[in-house]
């Protein structure tokens, strides 16, 4: 259920928030087979529960967020609630504040009810957690859910809540949006604060929304966007209404389809879908560009390199390699071994990136592609197939979304239709720097085309 | 028991108990150190071997010298032989001789090269696989890191070395705007 339904049966007094909360716990301890979730918070949920109904009766209404249960990546600061960044070395960390986005979503009401599994310190995207368990796809438990917000993904995809915050990287709310079938968006760089939030590469990581649907999203955003003084990343810009009603007419819209790159090394049927969802929009007027892209090869190399020295940066004073998973501690050293010229250079390379999607922008106002080549492998699955080519999983999932975080550009993930093994298929919405509320709009949009 | 053991390590002990619960093996043996080894860590393995013996040729030879019996369920608690615990002792000892604070694959392979009357000793031994030979293999194997790296440099290197000189990084410093006197 969505959050304007759940909305509807709060105010209409259908279900007491109270109530709300408790279904959601009994519904949890009761089916959630997924390794989903850390850390249970009942008694904070409910507490908050009860203030919350207290003030409906009262009159008081904090927005369509008021009663909302939700869930917190693992990864968000929490106050006197453990928070562990799925690794050992925070096991028993317990922060005393909290992240300035879950001070603003229980400002405008939402009710967090647990600390969501992730890919340990959100380095990865399987969410095969070696410490807390492997997360798994609730469309089908044989399966990756994605990461590193794989518990997040989880939570929403069970239909165990709504809404789930995550972070994303280099992909990591988008991966596990696409291999769950469910709607994430990495806004903007500098949109929502990452006050309060394990780092894992500071001029990479964005904050964002997981729900189960595009309104969804968008709601959070309103909620949680805007600037924030004890941020520096934070971008001094207005925040506008995010949650735009669905276009009857795209006339005017201009679709970059990429031509290079994007659907080169993609399985069939993802292409097919995504190119499907392109002519619905198309349909209701939007103009198809087929257009000419940066090199996005060359982006996501230039974004490891900062990524893995900026991430080793804040590891540098953990050296106990027992205290990681092999896979995380693996990148670990590769980030030492980055030298100070090469992350120079990478941000360098990325003013030249930047200054090609600032020119991109003129020509269109979207671009349209998939968000994974492929829909979710098995869980030991380490490498996939597309085509007739082999290759690594990690790599194959990130391929396509990493980029964006590089460059900063908002994207959305949100499904469009099904693989042959009944698993969804991602699609990807960028837009230009802070046009959320547009990029949004034209998904919402398509969302309801999809049906 | 098993706390200096790095992830891959305690993977080893892992395999080892499946492979013996597989065979039908009340015990962990050697042998079933060696098959858990070469599971888990195939790299270490064809460092070692000589050019033209594969990982899957030692992993015939070795099931090949064994008895096969009835499947034990993996639920059964299975012990560690005289041998086996041996080996695990002999892995420590090496960890401590070479100053290195977890025990890894290396050590477990160099403890099974000390217990000679083992299977595994002798398939190994077999191909000429020694101490000497496995401390050098560890000594020149390019670290994994290495490995990706020189990769990710080959697209990287290019594009950093064709940067105009005016090109400056985007950073996330700003400075704060002055406040009203």
């Amino acid at each position: 259920m969505n959050i304007r339904e759940l909305g509807r049966q709060l105010r209409n007094r259908k279900i007491s928030c109270v109530e709300l909360i408790d279904q959601t716990l009994a519904d949890i301890k009761t089916r959630d087979r997924f390794h989903s979730l850390i850390t249970l918070t009942e008694e904070p949920a409910l507490a908050e529960a009860r203030e919350r109904d207290i003030e409906l009766a009262k009159g008081r209404d904090r927005g369509p967020l008021h009663g909302i249960p939700i869930g917190l990546k693992d990864l968000f600061y929490t106050r006197g609630i453990r928070t562990t960044a799925g690794s050992l070395v925070y096991k028993d960390f317990i922060p005393e504040y909290d992240a300035t986005v879950v001070e603003r979503l229980r400002n405008a009401g939402a009710i967090s009810i647990g600390k969501a599994n992730l890919h340990e310190i959100a380095f990865g995207i399987t969410s095969k957690n070696p410490h807390f368990g492997f997360v798994r796809n609730p469309r089908d438990p044989s399966r990756l859910a994605g990461g590193s917000s794989g518990g997040s993904a989880a939570l929403v995809a069970g239909n165990f809540l709504p809404l789930a915050l995550g972070t994303d990287t280099g992909g990591s709310i988008r991966v596990p949006a696409s291999f769950c079938g469910i709607t994430g968006i990495k806004p903007t760089y500098g949109r929502v604060s990452r006050y309060g939030v394990f780092p894992l590469a500071f001029s990479l990581d964005h904050v964002g929304p997981l729900g189960s649907c595009v309104e969804d999203c968008a709601l959070a955003l309103n909620a949680m966007a805007g600037p924030d003084p004890r941020d520096a990343s934070s971008a001094q810009i207005p925040v506008p209404d995010f949650n735009l009603p669905a276009a009857t007419d795209l006339s005017g819209l201009r679709l970059g389809i990429p031509r290079k790159f994007f659907f080169d090394r993609c399985s069939p049927e993802v292409e097919s879908a995504v190119r499907g969802a392109a002519s619905r929009l198309q349909a209701l007027g939007a103009a198809l560009i087929d257009i000419e892209i940066p090199d996005m090869t060359k982006a996501n190399a230039a974004a490891r390199v900062v990524q893995l020295a900026e991430t080793a940066a804040i590891y540098v004073n953990h050296r106990d390699s027992t205290k990681f998973g092999d896979d995380v501690w693996a990148l670990l050293e590769q980030g030492r071994a980055i030298l100070g010229h090469e992350y120079v250079n990478g941000q360098r390379i990325r003013a030249v990136f930047r200054r090609d999607f600032d020119a991109l922008w003129k020509q269109i106002d979207i671009l349209l592609t998939p968000t994974t080549p492929i829909t979710a492998p098995l869980l030991d699955q380490d490498t996939v197939m597309i085509g007739e080519r082999e290759e690594n999983t990690r790599m194959a999932a990130t391929r396509l979304v990493r980029a964006m975080n590089f460059i900063g550009e908002p994207a959305v993930s949100m499904p469009c239709g099904k693989g042959a093994n009944d698993m969804p298929i991602g699609l990807q919405l960028i837009g230009a720097p802070f046009a959320e509320a547009r990029l949004l709009q034209v998904a919402k949009t398509l969302e309801g085309l999809l049906g | 028991m098993f706390e200096r053991y790095t992830e891959k390590a305690r993977r080893v002990i892992f395999f080892a108990r499946y492979e013996a619960s597989e065979l039908g093996s009340n015990i962990i043996e050697g042998e079933h150190l060696l098959l858990g080894l070469m599971r888990e860590d195939k790299g270490l393995i064809a460092s070692v071997l000589p050019s033209g013996v594969t990982r899957d040729d030692l992993d015939r030879e070795i099931r090949g010298s064994l008895v096969h019996a009835e499947k034990f369920s993996t639920s059964v608690d299975l012990p560690l032989s005289h041998q086996a615990k041996r080996i695990l002792a002999y892995a420590s000892e090496e960890a401590e001789r070479l100053s290195e604070k977890h025990i890894s694959t290396k050590h477990l392979l160099l403890g099974m090269l000390r217990e000679p009357q083992t299977i595994a000793a002798q398939a190994l031994s077999k191909h000429n696989v020694s101490r000497e030979r496995v401390l050098e293999a560890s000594l020149l194997a390019p670290s994994s890191a290495a490995k990706v790296l020189d990769e990710l440099r080959q697209t990287f290197a290019p594009m950093a070395s064709r940067l105009a000189p005016e090109t400056e990084p985007v950073t996330v410093f700003s400075l704060p705007m002055p406040g009203p006197k």
